[in-house]
């Protein structure tokens, strides 16, 4: 078992055992919920790292193809399979927040930027995956999906670069809420917090791999 | 809205928790936490079941790893 | 001439100005001059002007520039998936006489030529059976150019993503079926800083607040294309 893989054991187990445990800032509304963010904000740092190494995938099957060689199928299948593994922390970042959105702002749903950039990114990544399905040549529908990546991946961005500086939101940080420095990274919960999130995008990036292997065996028996 | 955070000295993360009737005589909380949840080991409760979530989930990812690795292996 | 059909390294392109006029001028005289074909988008955005009068009385300033936005977004997905929709012997010619770049940028000239006259048509209809949207406190004639330029770079940014995403689509074979999902996530955030700017032109703000939103409408117009450019040669090989 590789160092890095059980690097994110520890660092997931630790996060959950110290997420409960240990001390938090007491506040109002959010009481003891404000324990959410070691579990759920790293849901989102995941898909963002594994939507990266997609497009990194894409792009190095574009650059392969040139020159006159052939062009490297399997960096069609990582990138495809690292969007995938992205999807799932966006269902699981986008459920697990409307949980806590309901219980601490009283809605599922409100017309905040963060909701909205995760439910554009889930919007958009899955015209990815039908445009794969809609092609039947290998060749082709790599490319067409590899294009399409990368044009995708810069206007998400764009998207969620743009749209906090535009409206106000709920969320800590934007419109006119205390930043997340204000109250609880500088009293430990950054301990609990950064582990979290290096531990949980050390999991996806785990099970991204394991989609990846699965699919050149199974790319294998049918050829 | 966000109460200005209670001035007690920053320390580095505590043991478990306990509802200490000293301190809440001491200090009123501004907010409500589950103190005398933790009392009665109850956060321990929790803490076990999702450990054991976690546990299996690993598990599992830990043997698919092997198997793929098996599955590699074979020519 | 061997150059023009491999593949060219993705940094390096140079556009010829006289290849785009030949571009323009083809465009031109395929969509205007022979065929009736471009009048389409237009009754579109008739229609659905007529349908939105229909829906809705008089509706609120927001309501009104959110059917409009979605008239004009409907309307310019009609007029780019035409843009790319040439027969192959079409293509074959325009592939000898121009780059792939070069390609892209005259598509996507044309298309937001076309995506703006559908757009003006759609503004006036919109007058003429919504009312034009009133907001009491503002003066109506301080509000009107301001509002025209935001609108207009808005029909300009969507051609801009459109006019990608028809080439991708153009690639596919069930592909015309397919560009409103490609196209609509992508053309989101465009929508977003197009949404804001006619709202803020419309209330009448001092040009000082709008110059921000029509950068940013400039931006989403140039980012796509910068991103066509780059990728368009990949996308154009076979």
């Amino acid at each position: 078992m590789k160092a890095w893989k059980i690097l994110a054991i520890v660092l997931v187990g630790y996060s959950l055992y110290a997420g409960l445990m240990f001390d938090v800032p007491r506040l109002v509304i959010l009481n003891e919920t404000i324990r959410n963010l070691y579990f759920h904000v790293p849901m989102w740092f995941s898909m963002i790292a594994l939507l990266g190494g997609s497009l990194a995938y894409s792009f190095r099957f574009l650059r392969s193809g040139t020159e006159g060689q052939p062009s490297n199928l399997d960096r069609d299948n990582q990138a495809r399979s690292f969007a995938e593994v992205a999807m799932v922390f966006a269902m699981l970042g986008l459920f697990t927040g409307m949980i806590w959105a309901k219980a601490t702002w009283g809605a599922y749903w409100t017309a905040d930027p963060k909701l909205q950039g995760t439910a554009v990114t889930l919007l958009i990544y899955a015209a990815y995956f039908i445009l794969r399905t809609s092609i039947d040549d290998p060749e082709k529908r790599a490319r067409l999906a590899a294009v399409y990546n990368v044009f995708a991946f810069v206007l998400m961005i764009v998207f969620i670069g743009i749209l906090p500086r535009m409206t106000d939101s709920l969320h800590p940080g934007n419109g006119g809420n205390p930043a997340f420095g204000n109250y609880d990274l500088d009293n430990g919960m950054r301990m609990v917090f950064y582990p979290a999130v290096l531990g949980w995008i050390l999991m996806g990036w785990w099970i991204a791999t394991l989609r990846v292997r699965l699919e050149r065996l199974r790319y294998r028996n049918n050829h | 809205m966000v109460d200005r955070h209670p001035s007690r000295p920053a320390r580095a993360p505590a043991l478990p928790k306990q509802s200490l009737t000293m301190n809440t005589f001491l200090q009123a909380p501004p907010a409500e936490m589950a103190d005398i949840f933790r009392s009665e080991g109850k956060m321990l409760v929790v803490l076990v079941v999702l450990g054991i979530v976690f546990v299996g989930l690993v598990a599992y990812l830990i043997w698919m790893d092997r198997r793929i690795k098996k599955l590699e292996q074979k020519p | 001439m061997a150059w023009l059909s491999s593949a060219q390294p993705y940094l390096c392109a140079v556009i010829r100005p006289q290849a785009i006029r030949q571009m323009l001028r083809w465009e031109w005289e395929l969509e205007y001059r022979r065929s009736n074909g471009w009048f389409l988008p237009v009754l579109f955005a008739a229609m659905v002007a007529y349908l939105c009068s229909l829906l809705v009385r008089e509706p609120s300033p927001t309501v009104w520039l959110a059917l409009l936005w979605m008239t004009i977004v409907f309307s310019a997905l009609q007029t780019a998936s035409r843009s790319f929709s040439a027969s192959a012997g079409q293509w074959l010619y325009l592939n000898q006489i121009v780059q792939p770049i070069e390609l892209l940028l005259g598509k996507t000239m044309s298309t937001a030529g076309s995506s703006l006259l559908v757009t003006w048509t759609g503004l006036l209809l919109f007058g003429l059976w919504l009312g034009w949207p009133h907001i009491p406190e503002t003066d109506a004639s301080v509000a009107t150019w301001p509002f025209l330029v935001s609108i207009s770079l808005g029909a300009i940014a969507i051609s801009a993503t459109l006019s990608f995403t028809a080439a991708l689509a153009s690639k596919m074979d069930r592909g015309t079926g397919m560009m409103a999902i490609l196209s609509l996530p992508l053309l989101l955030p465009t929508l977003l800083v197009s949404m804001r700017a006619s709202k803020l032109a419309l209330l009448g703000e001092t040009p000082l607040v709008l110059y921000p939103n029509w950068a940013g409408e400039i931006l989403m117009a140039a980012i796509p294309l910068a991103l066509g450019g780059l990728l368009f040669p990949y996308l154009w090989r076979s």
